[in-house]
């Protein structure tokens, strides 16, 4: 796989995407001439209706669907199929029950046959920094929900990914536990330089979370607009309950509102 | 680890209290009713039998037990490869798949003499026809156990960049062992009734032979040592199996 070039400033970038899946009796569009670019070290959330084709564009970053029109490049390559460096994270923690909580991190540098040795102490120390310290040796039924998506977390990150793709990765859980996991998320990225495509049906999380969201039509997906988060890094968690965070997430709201109808 | 939710503790002598019940109840039906040994020889006299054949027991009891296992392992091998293969590809799978169901359907032992014909008498054709009829539950159990694989842990599969055959070895694989080792319980107990069978029909050697032979002599007691003989290596067969699946268990334990 080529290496990405430094010089691009650009993580990933669609370029006018459709995507159109061969149902019957009728084909379905699902994605819209799409264009859009994630610069590196950006935080990129996704806000959509349900059913608008989120999970599609996704897939299409990740190299799981091809784009039917128009063009994907990852770091000024052309994608066609997974990513070395892309860390993917889905809605459920799909851990391998029949592998440690360890392995199950350790899974990604199993199949790019990368010397178990060599990860071993970048993934220890993100099972450190996520709280699972300690459940290396567990299995993942012996976990809470949100452990595992902990251990998904590490799972992603585990290969030093420059771009990592979530597709509503805390909808599972509980709304505390939710929130913890955003708070997680943001701690584990501040000291990161990595870009981020989130999507989320959580206005809170995207505006805590992101540097600039994008909001999705109705199917088939198009941006719809786009809005640039004011709020500067590092942010913490206590930024949820400011008044300027409440009047960010009811503008959003509003746009999300207007939208829909 | 699990051990918080084990079953509640097996109480092994309440079937042992039956089984000697139904022996004790044999006796004395055997004993006031005067039933003939040639029809049904009391417990003492099979035991007897058992005790007195014991040297030609065991060296029957090698040949079946041998034929058996060896058949019962190639045909798990067997039929791991050919579910295998079928998953793997998608025209094999529909050239072979529906004669796979269609076999599983015929009374297979019934084609016990055509390897006969084939193979002649002897050892080849018993260990062919023991294959033959374990081979399919194998089969037709770990293809099931493959499609069983999680889409979502195929997709993380992929995602991470694993190929079909990574994806076949880290995801449907581990998927697939209870699966397995249903089809091979059955298959247990299939090569037995193939071996036993085929020495019926095929053979100078084994318990089905000697069965034979003892029915030949009208010696019921050493039938019934015979089949006494065969009851207990089925059942160690059974119980290693059970015993792998345990062990299986805790590597690839599948509970979420
Ligand atoms: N493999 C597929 N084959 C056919 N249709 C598909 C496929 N995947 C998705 N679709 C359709 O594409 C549309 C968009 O689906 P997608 O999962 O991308 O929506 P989403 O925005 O992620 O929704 P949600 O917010 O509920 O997760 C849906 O109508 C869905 O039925
Ligand atoms: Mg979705």
């Amino acid at each position: 796989m080529p290496e990405a070039p430094t010089l691009i400033a650009e993580a990933i970038r669609f370029d006018a995407v459709g995507k159109t899946f061969p149902t019957r009796p009728v084909p379905l569009r699902a994605v819209e001439s799409v264009s859009f670019a994630v610069r590196r070290g950006e935080f990129l959330a996704i806000l959509g209706p349900s059913g608008c084709g989120k999970s599609t564009l996704l897939m299409m970053a990740a190299g799981l669907e091809t784009p039917t029109e128009g063009r994907l490049e990852r770091g000024g390559v052309e994608l066609v199929g997974p990513h070395r460096q892309t860390g993917v994270m889905f809605q459920d923690a799909t851990l391998l029950p029949w592998l440690s909580v360890l392995d199950n991190v350790l899974f990604p540098a199993t199949i790019r046959r990368i010397p178990r040795a060599q990860v071993l102490e970048a993934a220890m120390r993100l099972i450190e920094t996520v709280g699972l310290k300690g459940f290396e040796g567990a299995r993942p039924h012996e976990l809470s929900g949100g452990m595992r998506q902990r251990a998904a977390i590490c799972r992603a990150l585990v290969l030093d990914p420059d771009l990592i793709l979530m597709d509503e990765p805390f909808s599972a859980l509980d709304a505390i536990t939710r929130d913890e996991m955003g708070d997680v998320l943001l701690d584990l990225w501040q000291h990161t330089q990595k870009s981020a495509i989130f999507v989320t049906h959580s206005i809170r999380e995207a505006v805590l979370l992101a540097d600039r969201v994008l909001v999705m039509s109705r199917r088939p997906a198009t941006v719809a607009e786009e809005l640039v988060v004011p709020f500067p890094r590092p942010r913490t968690p206590a930024l949820a309950d400011s008044a300027e965070f409440a009047a960010v997430v009811a503008h959003l709201r509003g746009v999300i509102a207007r939208n829909m109808a | 680890m699990s051990a918080t939710l084990a079953a509640p503790p097996r109480v092994h002598w309440l079937p042992l209290l039956v089984g000697a019940g139904v022996l004790l109840a044999w006796d004395l039906a055997v004993r006031w009713a005067h039933v003939p040994q040639v029809l049904l020889p009391s417990p003492g006299s099979v035991a007897a039998s058992l005790w007195h054949a014991a040297p030609a027991l065991a060296r029957h009891a090698l040949a079946t037990g041998g034929a058996a296992t060896g058949a019962f392992l190639v045909a798990v091998a067997a039929g791991m490869v050919l579910a295998a293969v079928m998953m793997l590809s998608p025209l094999l799978n529909r050239l072979l798949y529906p004669n796979l169901l269609l076999f599983q359907l015929l009374p297979k032992v019934a084609l016990g003499p055509l390897f006969v014909v084939w193979l002649g008498i002897g050892l080849p054709s018993l260990f062919a026809f023991a294959v033959f009829v374990s081979v399919f539950p194998v089969a037709v159990g770990t293809l099931a156990g493959l499609r069983a694989a999680d889409p979502n842990q195929l997709r993380m599969c992929r995602a991470a960049g694993g190929n079909d055959w990574q994806c076949f070895r880290h995801v449907r694989l581990p998927t697939s062992m209870p699966y397995v080792f249903a089809g091979a319980k059955v298959a247990a107990t299939m090569a037995f009734t193939g071996a036993t069978v085929g020495e019926f029909i095929s053979a100078n050697a084994g318990l089905g032979y000697m069965v034979m032979q003892a029915q030949a002599r009208s010696d019921t007691p050493l039938i019934f040592a015979a089949l006494a003989v065969l009851c207990v290596l089925g059942a160690a067969l059974y119980g290693a199996v059970g015993l792998a699946e345990d062990a299986a268990r805790r590597r690839w334990g599948t509970r979420r």
